[in-house]
C-alpha cells in the first residue's frame, strides 16, 4: 500500500502530462498484449470444452461492439452458466 | 469527496466480490474511467504496468490508485481496505462454509460461467486501453508481439513492458 500510494503521488504531481502521454503507446500497446494473454489465461482455467470459449466470446463482443455494462454481462453469464447446470441436472434425472 | 470515498468503498467490495481469478481490471476500466471519469486510460495503463511491476495482485494497486486521485492518502487506504475487506473475511470463512458450497457442481457452472464472461470483458478492456480503433501499424506489431511472447514463453510482463515502452518510444520520436 505504502509503495503504491509513493507511485501514485509521485505519478499524479510530476508525471501525469499530454507530452508523456504521447510517448508511451508503445508501453500501452504491449500492456494490451500482455492483458490479451492474462484474459486467454483466466479463460483456460474456466473452459473444460471448447465450446465454453463462446462464453468468453460473447462477453467480449457484448462488451466491445455492443457496449454492454459490465457487471450485466457477468450477471448473465453466471446466471446462465447456472440455469444451465439445473437444467441439465433435472434432464439426466429424468 | 465523501460521497466519491464511499462511492469507491462499495465499488471495490463490489470488484472483489464478482471477480473470480482474474477480471478486475475489466471492472475498473468500466467504472473507474468509463462510468465516473475518476482516472483517464493512461492512468489505468500506468496503474496496470506497475501492478505488473511489483509484487502481489493488480487488483490491489489498482484501487490504492485510484483511491489515491479519488481522495489522497485516506482515499488510498479506503480503496485498499475495500478490495481488500471481502477476500480477508472469505477466505476466514472458508474453510467451514465456502469450500463445501463450491463443491456443489451448480455453483461450480455459475463461477465458471463468471470467470469467462471476466476472461472476454479482460480482453476487452485490452482493446479499450489501446484505443484500437486509431491503432498505429508499429503499436499493432508491439501489442501482438507481447501477446505472443506472453502466451510462449515464461517473461516477466516486467520486461515485456519495458521493450515495448523502449520500441514505442523510438517509434514516436
Amino acid at each position: 500500500v505504502v509503495l503504491m500510494t509513493t507511485f501514485a503521488a509521485v505519478y499524479f504531481h510530476h508525471f501525469r502530462s499530454a507530452e508523456i502521454n504521447s510517448h508511451i503507446g508503445g508501453l500501452v500497446a504491449a500492456l494490451a498484449g500482455v492483458i490479451l494473454a492474462n484474459a486467454y489465461r483466466i479463460g483456460s482455467k474456466h473452459t473444460v470444452t471448447k465450446v465454453w470459449w463462446l462464453v468468453a466470446i460473447s462477453a467480449f463482443v457484448a462488451r466491445l461492439f455492443l457496449g454492454l455494462d459490465a457487471l450485466i454481462i457477468i450477471l448473465a453469464a453466471g446466471g446462465g452458466a447456472l440455469a444451465l447446470s439445473w437444467w441439465s441436472a433435472r434432464r439426466s434425472r429424468a | 469527496m465523501t460521497v466519491d470515498l464511499l462511492h469507491l468503498f462499495l465499488l471495490s467490495v463490489f470488484i472483489s466480490l464478482v471477480t473470480f481469478g482474474g477480471g478486475s481490471q475489466a471492472l475498473f476500466y468500466e467504472y473507474g474511467v468509463v462510468g465516473n471519469h475518476w482516472i483517464t486510460r493512461s492512468d489505468l495503463s500506468a496503474v496496470l504496468a506497475w501492478g505488473y511491476a511489483t509484487p502481489g495482485p493488480a487488483v490491489f494497486t489498482t484501487a490504492t490508485f485510484i483511491g489515491y486521485h479519488v481522495g489522497g492518502v485516506v482515499g488510498a487506504v479506503i480503496g485498499t481496505v475495500g478490495i481488500f475487506i471481502m477476500p480477508f473475511l472469505s477466505s476466514l470463512l472458508a474453510a467451514r462454509y465456502l469450500t463445501n458450497l463450491l463443491r456443489n457442481p451448480h455453483a461450480e457452472y455459475f463461477v465458471r460461467g463468471v470467470g469467462l464472461a471476466a476472461a472476454g470483458l479482460v480482453a476487452a478492456t485490452a482493446f479499450g486501453v489501446v484505443q484500437y480503433k486509431h491503432m498505429a501499424l508499429w503499436q499493432l506489431a508491439i501489442g501482438l508481439g507481447s501477446l505472443i511472447v506472453s502466451l510462449r514463453w515464461k517473461v516477466n510482463p516486467l520486461f515485456i513492458l519495458l521493450v515495448g515502452g523502449i520500441v514505442g518510444l523510438l517509434c514516436s520520436l
